[in-house]
This record gives C-alpha cells, structure tokens and sequence, in this order.
C-alpha cells in the first residue's frame, strides 16, 4: 500500500514539474494522471487488499495456486498439480502430460485473465508505473509541441535584415559537372532560372549578367563566406560551388564602385542519390527447399546511378562471396540464385531468414547499402524433410524387421548354462550392426524426433537384455541358470521384442502417413490434370498438346507410384494404384489410336481419361478425408477420456488434501510422542544405511561376486529413499522402502551363503555383517509399526470427520468404474495401445476400494494413503493414456518430428552399447584376465572382469 | 365460382389419391399418365406440382422433379418433409450415371467400373421376376429402376438415411419411391453379397406392389429375408446366419424371443440394435414355417388379404390355417424348438464399414479391434520383409480371445502358409474362415489363388467366381476367370469376364 502511495505521489510530482516547467500545456495531463492514479489506488485498497493478504499469508507456491483456483473452477486442480510438480511432488509426471497441464492452465488464464479484484499485489504495481510511464510519455509530447511552439514564437522576430538593393540580374547559364560516379555527362543549361540541382559532388558554374556595370562580384552560398567571383566581359560574372547536403540558396553580391548590390537568391535543390533497391522474388515469404537444391530466387538491384556489389545474408550475417561485383555502372541488374542452403552453411531442418543486399557505387558520399525483404528458407521443409524423414524411416524399419524376426523366433532357453548365455548376449550385440550404422547416420546428421526415440529406446532394451546376459544371476550348480534368473532374462528378451514391435509399428504408421499426405497431393493434381484433357478434348487440342498433357499425366502418375506401395492394404491403396494404372493404360490407348489416325477413338479415351482422373482423384481424396474424419472422431472420444480422467484425479486429490488436514490435526494433538519415534527411526535406518555401505564397499574390495555386489547396492538405493521417507515423516512410504529393502537383502544373505559356504577362500564382508544389517532392518520395520499404530489412534472427532468422507470417496468410485468402462472400450480402438492404463486404473479401483473401507473405519491415515496412491494410480492411467495417443497421433505428428533434424543436437546421443571388448569369447577373455589380474582394470569393466574371475575360481 | 373451386378441389383431391394409389403399387407409367393427363406439371397449383414432382421422382427423373418442386414452392407449397434436400441430394448424387435399358429392367450406375455390376443385376431382377414374384402376386408389367451408388456417401445422400443410422443398422440398399437404391459393393471394401441384396430390395418391391404398400415393415422383412436367394433356381435356400441362430437359440431357452406385439407396426420401435436382429430372425424363421407348413402361395393369400383390409397378423394366421396368430405364433415356437440348429460357436454378426481406405477397418472383426489389428499390422510387415515365420508369430497374436478370427488375418495367414510351402495349413485356414465370414471376397480369392496353383482349376474356378459375386472389381479374379473359363472352353463367360476385366482395367466401358 506504501508503495502504491509512493508511487502515486512520484508520479504527481513529476508531472508537477513538467507543469511547471510548461504550464500551458500541462493541466488536462496532470488531471487525467491523478485522478486515474487516485481511482487505482482505491481499488487496489479495497478490492485487492483482503486477497493479497491472503496471498501474502500463503507462503508456498501449492497455497497460492490454490488461491487462484479458487477462483478457477475449470482448471480442475491442473494449476495446483504443477505447482505440486515444481515442488518435486509428482516427479512422475509425464513430459505430455505435463505439457497438457501447463497448455490447459495458460489457456484458462487467456480465457479469462486476472481481473483487478484478483492479480497479485506486484501486477497492480507494474500497472501503476505502466500509468506512470503513460503520463510522461502524454507530458512529453507536449513538452515537444511546447518547444516546438516556442521556437516558432521565436522565429516571428525575423531574419537578419538585408540592408543591400536587389540587382537586375539575367542570362543565366549553369554547367554541371557530375561526380564521375553517376556516369552522367557535364550539362549545360542556358536561360535557367537560376535553380541548382544535382547529388551531393555535383561542380555547378553559374554565368550571370547585370544590368550595370560590374566592378566586383562575389558569390554567396547560405551563410558560408562569400567568396569571389570572376568578372567577365559584359557585365558578366562567374561563380562557382559544389551541391552538398544542407544547402539551400546561392546568390551573387555585386559592387560597381559606389553602390552594393544583389542578385535575387536562387534555390539549390540538393538530389539524394538514394540506396538500391533490392528484391528477392520467390512469389512467397517463405521457400521450402532440399538441402542440395538451388534456391532459384530472383533477384534484382536497381540504382539510380549504378550498382558496385551484390551479396547474400543469412541471419543477419553477409556471405562471404559477392554475387555481382563488376563495379560497372549499370543501374540494374538481376540474377537467379544457383546457391543451394548446403552453400549458405545450413542444414537440413534449418530455418534461416535471406536477404540480398547491394552496394551503390557513390564514391562521393560513400556507397551505400540497399537491402531486400527477407525471405524465410526452410531446409528440406515440411515436404523435402519429409522426404528424408521417410527415407530414414524405411531404412530402419528394413534393418529392425530381421532383428524382430530372430528374436520372435528365439528358442527358448538361448543356452543352457551361463556361459551359453553369455554367448548368446555377445551373438544379440553383433546382431545390432545394422542399427549401429543407422545410428552412426545419425549422428552425424544430428537427427532428432521419432527415429531417434525409437532408436534409443531399441538401444535401451538391448543395453539391460546384454548386460544381464553377462551378468548371470545366481547359478544353481557348475553354472546352470536357475528358474529366477532365466526368467529375469525371458522379462527383459520380452522387452526387447515389445521395443521393436512398437517401433515397427510407429515406423510404418509415420511413414504411411507421408504416403498418404503424398498420395492426396496427387489425387489433386489428377483433379486438376482431369481438368486439363476435358478442356484439351473441348478445344480439339493439337497432337502436341495431347502429347503434353498426356506426359504430364505419365509424371503425376509415377509420382504417386513411390507413396502408394507404402501405404496400407486396403480400398485406398488400391484405388489409387487402380487408378494410375488405369489412366497409364489410358494413355497407351490414346497413342495407340492417335497413331492409327483414329481420332473418334482416341477423343473417346482422352473423355475417358478425363473421366477416370476425375473418379480416381475425387475417390481418393475423399476417402483420405473420411479416414480422417474417423482418426478426428477418435481422437475426440480419447480427449473425452483424458477430461474424465483429470477431473476424477482432482476430485480424488481434493479429498485427499481433506483427509490430510483431518491427519494432521490428528498428529499436531499427538505430535510429541511421534517425535519421539521418527529420532529413533532416523537413527536405525542411519545406521542401518551405513552398515550396509560398508558392505557393500567390502564386497568390491574383496572382489566378491558380482551378483553380490549388485544386489548389496540395490540395497543400499532403497536405504537412501528409507532415509528419503523417514525425513519427510512418510509412514507408508517407509514401510514399503524397508520392506522391499529386507526383501532384497534377503538375497544377498541367500548370496553371502552361498559364496562363504561354497566356495573355499572367498574373502570379505562375513555372514554375521548380513545378519546384523538384516537385523537392523527388524528394527527399523517395528519402530514405523509403532508409529503407525500410533497414528491411527485417532481421537473421536477425527474419526467422525473421517468416516464422513466414505460416501464421497464411494461416489468416485462409482465414477471410476464408468471411466474403466469408458477406457476399456476406447483401448481396443486407439492405434497405440495405451500400455498399463487399465491395469493402473484397475489399481487406482482397489486403491479407492482401501480408501473407503478405511474412511468408513474413521481411519485417516490408511485412508489419506490409498487415496495418494488411487490420485497416483490414476495420473498414472493418465499418462499411459496420453502416449499412447501422441504415438497414435504419430502418423502426422511423428512424420513431422521425425522430419525436424536441426544439426544441433539437443541431447547427447548416449547410445551405451556395451563395448565389443566385453563380448571377446568367454575362453580368450578367461585367458587375457588370467594375465591381467595382477593389474587394474578400467573401472567400467571392473564388474565384469570380477565376474569371469568369479567363474575361474569356480570352475 | 365458388362452387367451381369446390368442385375443382374435389377433382384434383381425386386424382392426387389416384396418382398415390398408383405410386404404391410401383406403376408408375400409371402415374405418369395422370400427370400428364391432368396437366400436373403445368398447374398453379403448389399441391398439383409437388404431387407431379413426386411421381417424376419415383420415375427417375431427378432434375425434372427438383424444377417441380421449385415451381411448386414458388406458388405455396410447404415443403414439410424436406423432399427439396432430398431430390437436390440426389440430382447431385446421381449426376454422373448413365443407364442401361432391358425390357425388366433399367439399371443406371456411375459411368466407370460398375458396369461390371450390369449383366449380373439383369440376371437377378430377370430370375427373381421367374421365381419369387408369383410367390408374392402378379408378376408386374413394367420394368423396374436399380440404381447402382458407387460409395457410401452417394447412397447416403440418395437414400435419406442418416450416416450412423447406416453405419449402425448395416443398411446398404434400399426398396423406396419405386426404385431400388444399391451400394456398390466397393464402398465396402471386402465385397458382400450384393445380388442377393438386390433380389432382397426387389421382394420388398413385389410386396408392397401386390398389396398397395399395406403390408407392414414386420412381415416384409420376414418375406425378403426368406425369399432373397430364391432368384437363382426358385429352391428355398433360405438358411439363417449362424450368428442370428445361436442368438435365436439362446433366447429361446432363456425364453426371451420379442414379442411380435412389440414389431408390430413397425421394427423401429425395438429398444436396441440386438433386439432388432434377433426380431428379424424370428421373423425369417416364422415366414418360412409359414411356407413350409401352408405351402408357397401363402403369401398371395396374406397379401391379398391385406390389400383388401384384413389385419396383417389375422391375415398370415389365417393363410396357414390358423385361428389367429397367436396359435400360429405357439405353433411356429414349437417347431423352432424342434427345427433350430445350433450356429458356430462364437459366430458374430458381420458389420461393416463404407468408404474405409483400410483392409483392416473393413473387416468386421478388426474395424472394431485396433489392438489386434495392430499385430496384424506387424506381421504384414515382417512378411513384407520376407520373414513369413515370424509373421507368424505375430499373426497368432491377431486372433481374437473369444470368437473367430478376423477373416483379413485369415488370409494373411494363408499367405505366410503358402510362403513356407504349407499350402494345405493355408486352405485350412481359409476353409475355417470362411464358414464363418462366407461373405469376404477376399477369401474367397485367395482360396483361388491356393487351388490354382495347388492344380485344382475346376475347385479354383469355383472360389473365383464366389469371389466375383461378392466383389467384383477385383482384377485379378476376373483374369483367372477369363483365363479358367477359356481353359475350360467356356468361350462365353469367358469373353464376359475378359470384358469386365477390359472395363476394370479402363476404368469403363470402351
């Protein structure tokens, strides 16, 4: 408020000067100014004040997005979701759907801004200094007009008085001589009026004659010092000047001996010698173009005295190479751009905005520089990137089809022991090549979008497959594969295979629709080129012109052929290969009978031909729109599903920040004793943590087994998000952290036996340190029963509150189940699977399921955590959801992503494909590491070298 | 003067009931003959001008009909019923087709490839006129108009029909204004059986000329769905689909049959599509026990009854002998139980798509099913890449869990099969397919194909002519045929399929 006030006054103050300073001008200003500031700031008092102190109690971010939902009904709670995201309480969130968030909140705030009753008090301030700002500049103007009035005033004083008569002066005769520049010739103008005209450099000789006698003569040009002029015979006088920017008038002063005289003042018109004119004709604002294709533009220059150099700009930035650089004096001049983006320094997926700019040949006051609209040139563009987008699309789609096919067909399991395994791991790596060349490609083209995704994801699947051939899991006996591990090993095959199939599939569904946008550009042009005979057959075309037009639909025809094989089975495929195979056989016919002088026939086919472009390209045209139609109507149904979908997870949140406030209330009342027990928590699981640490160093340290190692450090993860959870006092969370980590250090005990008890001379950590640590886990596990027993001790008045919100958490429920229905029948339509959706929504029913029965059992905290984890289960679904329908989309969507290849990779391309050295043969690695035990190895094959050191002291 | 005008609306209210009685019983040239005797055409009158644009309508003449109703709507008329949409819809619809005149016939189609469809339509409405029509009364003296619609859009705008209404109810031809309105069997991608359709809308057209458009919708449908395959040899074939068998049986033993009071007068009125379907298959099942019990003039005896104002469930009850229609309602519930046989197991009901440009969104199994029909997908690629066994693979996983498979799967399987050398697993495969989707044009040809090079001309000239009836425009068939018949030195059809396939592969009749 201070500063509202404040900033009023400075604002009254200003203007207070500046009438000061200007009081004819200023009153109305300062009125309007004030009197607005003054209404502001009523309005800031008495309609923001309340809101802002709310604002200003809300500390966090999450309470003033609560705040502005408030009054945001429609936002369903997508502000306080990514208010909660910025505070890494969703870290799960989808990229779509965080960009779906982020889309749907800007556009409620565009739909319906701020008002004055609710922008934050900092918008009301940047509103009055706007007003501020407004004022000054308003008073400035007025200052302006003001000076302007004031020297005018000044300016009726008058001009210095000219005391001398004006002379009777005739015969004038001007010669110009013009700057070499201009390649004009010297010019003569007898009879003149006087008047000079001429760019800046041009010489002008004024001959002049008086009526008296001439004794002396000077010449004056504005206020420069006369100087003298050269008398001639017959009253007749010379002087001379140079046109230069600024002048204005020249005249003569002449003495005769007794009397001064003057000529009248003769006005110099000074001509700008004005900058090329430069233009660059594409007939559009922006060119699509191939990487290697000659742009084509037109350019052109025209000066009015001629043009010296002529070059490209890109971005701002001259070329280095002039395109005209004759320094002739030609004042037009014009060329065709051969130069192609590759020249220009782009690449393909570039934008880059082009101008051509010139240089007059003015050496007197300097060239000057003339420069053409920009023209915006789009690298390969949305057709030639497409181009290339589906050159790179069928490549990998060729080189993943066999890929697919051997690990379809894999028999199962690939070996019987861990060595076979590992063997086969070593076969799948050299089975990538293919990909691994594709990759490369890649790289050096700085490609991004679908390919690149999928190309990671392929990598990403196979990473984890290898690695865990390599790393083998436990062995039953002399290296045969126990059930557990060979399953592990079928889950991540399974994967891998699900990878390629699912990038198959989006290859083929982004390249058909390439195809399918090519194949409507054809249809039209077989509309138009219908258009075309019918008229050629009307007009008795000549032979040439049927031959002609008979060749162009040869053209259009082949150019269809290309993108109609890619295109689905089906009607539309073969329409359109019906179609051109028809009009081809049409066109051979009409030659035929052209050739054979039948021209009855042959004008029956051209109307044929005609008629079967027309039907094809219509037929066509038509069905693309209505499969689209459908893809629309689709697309609509899974919005429809995604809207169910947010609403249900906002409504489930809602109750659940209502059940949380119940909890804490609760544990506010019950606080001291639970201290108590988080401090002891935080001790065990400390402890906990570091003894298992030291473990696993010990591990590592005696070179133990790598199946050792890896489990102890997926012990000591979870540990981290124990401690993780303890901190932010997250009961089940730290339940499920402890459980899952005692589950897992089960195996490393299961591990530690076998290594201690099977294997003579195994060193390190000993099987009392698993023990212990397994027993600290006991603990840990009993303390957070405690405290949750304790915690659902709830006092009476929470109990009620909370059996109360039952019925609600029923009713969504009963929503979810329309949804599951609703999500069930839109999955077995949508192109792209939405994986795991029905199972998270499934979840997310059990989940509310618990929530109920707890709500009704007056029991918050179960309660508020199945709710948490329904929100979770739901937004999960959400997600699932919204991929799938981006990657459905991808027909359009991931030809276009695909197409965008920058050159400036935004991510490095961290294709981790382990390294051939890791798959040199079991035997010969045996061998190279009996030698190279004594040294170190290079941390990243540390584990792996452990592994086959492992086998060797087994075998 | 008063009088005059009296007397003079009393002439015109006549000759408008007898221009409408004619329209009914399809005659009409009758009906031409009025307006013109009248001078219709040419009256002040609104009412005069609609009614003569009625009839011209009914005629074929589209555009006459449009400059009618705009005159009559210049002088008053009120155009309640939106005729002016629907002659302008299908002036527009039918601005490209030409016609081709038979002495039973006139069948008008878009100039191009459906004059393939011509000779065929001809043989249908010529036999069904031999076979069905005294079935049903007098044989009519006046030919009948077929229009042939090349897509779905254009049968849409012609026939009045609401898009979903289509899509839902799989109505693909129409019996309306005296004309029968068909969809070219390419707007659906995969074929269907589009002569029987055509024998189905002309019963529908003896019908409601033999009883003055009295018979309602109920006992129609019965009638042509038992009498569409008469057509080719005048013996009852009628069989029910599997799928409308295993339904009827099952709402027979749980006792759940419609009740014919709830069709009566009109099927519409069904609460949904699968009531619907299982009305219609009673219905078929009670015409034909009509028929079998009473014999085949039965329906000359119900419609002549109708026509002269008997009540349609008194008048069938009494034709076959009973005394009213309930007895014939138990009696016709007793032979089904004894009578119906059990369909496939998980037979399902062909619906269809129009104007799809996918194989997959017009199958009926997969245009439902995007996620098998994505496997599907897979597999086509990896056999395209010339991986037939794991084609395979991913082909198994296109099967549907609980019914059976999708008859494009089928084929793709066929194909793989033949690929590895397993001809016999193929046909095996397409056999089972297509006892359950008989109507996929694209089996059958494929079959074709597998016999043809298995050796067997005289079994693959079969599959290729069944696949021909279903569809077509298919090139390849009609080349086999050409090529199999000549084999066979069956000069004639195959000259015939040598000219439907000279009129595919020039998009028209030369």
């Amino acid at each position: 408020v201070l500063r509202g006030v404040g900033l009023v006054l400075g604002e009254m103050a200003l203007l207070g000067a500046i009438y000061g300073y200007f009081p004819t001008v200023i009153p109305l200003g300062i009125a309007v100014a004030v009197t607005v500031g003054l209404l502001s700031l009523s309005l800031h008092w008495w309609l923001v004040l309340s809101w802002v102190q709310a604002w200003d109690a809300a500390n966090d971010l999450v309470s003033h997005a609560k705040l502005i939902e408030r009054t945001r009904s429609a936002m369903h709670g997508r502000l306080i979701l990514l208010a909660e995201h910025q505070l890494g309480r969703h870290p799960t969130l989808s990229r779509e759907r965080l960009s779906r968030l982020q889309t749907r909140v800007r556009r409620e705030l565009r739909q319906r801004p701020l008002s004055s009753s609710e922008i934050p008090r900092a918008s009301r301030h940047w509103a009055l200094l706007a007003l501020l700002l407004l004022s000054g500049w308003w008073g400035w103007e007025h200052v302006t007009d003001a000076s302007h009035w004031v020297q005018l005033k000044g300016s009726d004083t008058g001009e210095e008085g000219v005391d001398a008569t004006q002379a009777a002066v005739g015969d004038l005769v001007l010669e110009y001589q013009y700057p070499d520049y201009t390649g004009l010739p010297p010019m003569i103008v007898a009879n003149s009026t006087g008047e000079a005209h001429g760019v800046p450099g041009t010489r002008v000789t004024v001959t002049a004659k008086v009526a008296d006698s001439l004794q002396e003569a000077q010449m004056h040009l504005d206020a420069r010092p006369a100087e003298r002029a050269e008398v001639l015979s017959g009253n007749r006088m010379r002087g001379a000047f140079m046109i230069d920017d600024g002048q204005e008038a020249y005249w003569f002063s002449m003495y005769n001996g007794s009397t001064s005289q003057e000529s009248p003042r003769y006005p110099i018109a000074v001509e700008q010698d004005l900058p090329p004119v430069v233009s660059l004709t594409t007939g559009d604002d922006a060119l699509t173009i191939g990487l290697t294709e000659p742009i084509g533009a037109v350019w052109k220059v025209d000066d009015d005295y001629g043009v010296l150099r002529v070059r490209w700009r890109v971005d701002g930035v001259d070329g280095r190479r002039d395109l005209l650089s004759s320094g002739a004096s030609s004042t037009s001049v014009t060329g065709e751009l051969s130069i192609r983006p590759m020249d220009l320094g782009l690449s393909v997926g570039d934008r880059a905005k082009l101008q051509i700019i010139a240089w007059d040949n003015n050496d007197v006051a300097g060239s000057q520089r003339g420069e053409s609209e920009d023209l915006l040139i789009i690298v390969g563009g949305e057709e030639g990137a497409s181009k290339h987008a589906r050159e790179r699309q069928v490549a990998l789609r060729d080189a993943i089809i066999p890929l697919l096919s051997q690990h379809l067909l894999q028999a199962w399991p690939p070996a019987k022991d861990q060595r076979g395994v590992a063997r086969w791991g070593e076969k799948l790596f050299t089975q990538m090549q293919p990909l691994e060349q594709i990759y490369d490609d890649y790289k050096s083209w700085g490609v991004v979008g679908l390919e690149r995704r999928l190309l990671d994801d392929i990598a990403t699947a196979l990473r984890s497959l290898v690695q865990r051939t390599q790393a083998g899991g436990v062995p039953v006996a002399k290296g045969v594969l126990g059930t557990a591990p060979l399953l592990e090993l079928k889950a991540d095959h399974e994967m891998l295979i699900l990878v390629e199939e699912d990038a198959l599939y989006l290859l083929d569904r982004a390249i058909r629709a390439v195809a399918i946008d090519e194949t409507l550009t054809v249809a039209k042009r077989m509309i138009r080129l219908s258009a075309r005979v019918q008229r050629a057959a009307a007009a008795e075309a000549t032979p040439g012109q049927v031959a002609t037009i008979l060749s162009a639909v040869e053209r259009v025809v082949s150019e269809g052929t290309t993108a109609h094989k890619q295109l689905d089975p089906g009607a539309l495929q073969s329409m359109a290969v019906r179609g051109g195979e028809q009009a081809l056989r049409l066109v051979e016919a009409i030659r035929s009978a052209n050739a054979l002088d039948d021209a009855e026939r042959s004008a029956a086919l051209v109307d044929r031909l005609s008629t079967s472009l027309r039907d094809t390209g219509v037929g066509v045209s038509d069905m693309i729109e209505a499969m689209r139609s459908q893809e629309n109507e689709l697309q609509s149904e899974a919005e429809g599903l995604v809207e169910a979908l947010e609403a249900l997870e906002s409504d489930q949140r809602d109750l659940l920040d209502v059940v949380y406030a119940i909890r804490k209330k609760q544990e506010d009342n019950l606080l001291p004793q639970m201290n108590v027990l988080w401090e002891q928590v935080l001790t065990a699981v400390y402890e906990t943590a570091t003894q298992a640490e030291q473990y696993s160093q010990g591990l590592k340290r005696h070179r133990r087994s790598f199946s050792e190692q890896t489990q102890a450090d997926e012990v000591v993860q979870i540990l981290d998000r124990l401690e993780t959870a303890v901190r932010a006092r997250d009961i089940r969370g730290a339940r499920r952290a402890v459980e899952l980590a005692t589950d897992t250090w089960g195996t490393v005990e299961v591990l530690a036996r076998f290594a201690l008890e099977q294997r003579q001379g195994t060193t390190g950590p000993k099987l009392s340190d698993v023990v212990e640590v397994g027993r600290n886990l006991s603990e840990v596990y009993a303390l957070l029963a405690r405290l949750e027993k304790l915690a659902e001790e709830a006092d009476p008045v929470a109990k009620m509150k909370t059996k109360k919100l039952a019925p609600q958490e029923s009713q969504l429920g009963s929503t979810l189940s329309e949804v599951q229905r609703a999500a069930a029948e839109l999955a077995v339509k949508l192109p792209v699977p939405p994986r795991g959706m029905l199972a998270h929504l499934e979840l997310a029913a059990s989940e509310m399921s618990r929530a109920e029965a707890a709500a009704a059992l007056g029991l918050p905290m179960p309660a508020q955590g199945s709710m948490g984890a329904a929100a979770q289960q739901i937004s999960d679904a959400l997600d699932a959801l919204l991929e799938a329908m981006a990657a459905g989309s991808s027909g359009k969507g991931a030809a276009s992503d695909g197409g965008n290849s920058t050159g400036k990779d935004p991510a490095p391309f961290d294709m981790e494909i382990p390294g051939p050295e890791e798959f040199l043969s079991a035997e010969a690695y045996r061998a190279a590491l009996l030698k190279g035990l004594a040294t170190e190895a290079p941390a990243a094959y540390e584990a792996t070298k452990n592994k086959y050191f492992e086998e060797l002291v087994i075998q | 003067m008063i009088t005059l005008l009296f007397f003079a609306t009393i002439a015109n209210a006549g000759v408008a009931d007898e221009v409408m009685q004619a329209l009914d019983r399809h005659a009409v040239s009758d009906a031409m003959q009025l307006v013109e005797e009248f001078s219709l055409a040419e009256s002040a009158s609104g009412d005069s001008l609609a009614l003569a644009a009625r009839v011209h309508f009914h005629a074929g003449d589209f555009k006459g009909a449009v400059s009618l109703l705009e005159r009559a709507s210049s002088a008053g008329w009120v155009d309640e019923y939106g005729q002016q949409a629907l002659y302008g819809a299908t002036v527009e619809a039918t601005a490209r087709f030409v016609q081709f005149d038979d002495p039973v016939v006139r069948v008008r189609y878009a100039a191009g490839v459906e004059a393939v469809m011509v000779p065929k339509t001809i043989e249908v409405i010529t036999k069904a006129r031999k076979w069905i029509a005294p079935l049903i009364g007098e044989t009519p003296t006046s030919s009948v108009q077929v229009e042939i619609y090349p897509t779905g859009r254009d049968f849409i705008a012609a026939s009045s029909l609401p898009k979903e209404a289509v899509q839902t109810t799989g109505v693909v031809a129409l019996s309306k204004w005296s004309r029968l309105l068909i969809t070219s069997p390419r707007a659906l991608g995969r074929g269907y059986g589009w002569q029987d359709t055509v024998a189905h809308e002309y019963v529908h057209y003896l019908v409601s000329a033999a009883s003055n458009d009295q018979v309602p919708v109920w006992l129609q449908e019965g009638t042509a769905k038992v009498l569409e395959n008469r057509w080719r040899t005048g013996e009852d074939q009628f069989r029910l689909e599997s799928s409308a068998r295993n339904q009827l049986a099952s709402a027979l033993k749980v006792g759940e049959l419609v009740p014919f009071e709830a069709m009566h007068p009109s099927l519409a009125l069904l609460p949904s599509a699968e009531m619907a379907s299982l009305a219609y298959a009673q219905l078929a099942t009670l015409v034909s026990y009509c028929m079998k019990t009473a014999g085949d003039d039965v329906l000359v005896q119900t419609f002549s009854a109708i026509r002269s104002g008997v009540d349609p469930r008194k008048a069938l009850a009494t034709a076959v002998g009973f005394a009213d229609f309930a007895a014939l309602e138990d009696a016709w519930r007793i032979d089904l139980k004894k009578t119906l046989t059990v369909g496939l197991d998980g037979a399902v009901a062909t619906g269809f798509s129009l104007d799809t440009g996918s194989a997959s969104a017009a199958d009926p199994i997969l245009r439902e099913r995007a996620d098998l029909a994505r496997w599907l997908r897979i597999g086509e690629i990896l056999a395209a890449g010339g991986e037939h066994t794991a084609a395979l693979v991913e082909y198994a996983r296109a099967r549907s869990e609980d019914g059976p498979s999708s008859p494009l799967l089928s084929n793709r399987i066929a194909e793989a099969q033949v690929a590895l050398g397993n001809v016999d697993a193929a046909l095996e495969e397409l056999r089972t397919s297509l006892q359950y989707f008989p109507e996929y044009a694209l089996t059958h040809e494929t079959m074709g194909a597998l016999l043809l090079k298995r050796g067997d001309g005289a079994e693959a000239l079969n599959a290729y002519r069944l696949a021909v009836d279903l569809d077509p425009f298919s090139i390849e068939a009609q080349r086999a045929l050409a090529k199999l018949y000549k084999e066979t030195s069956n000069e004639g059809a195959a000259k015939a399929h040598a000219r439907y396939l000279r009129i595919l592969e020039l998009g028209g009749e030369e």
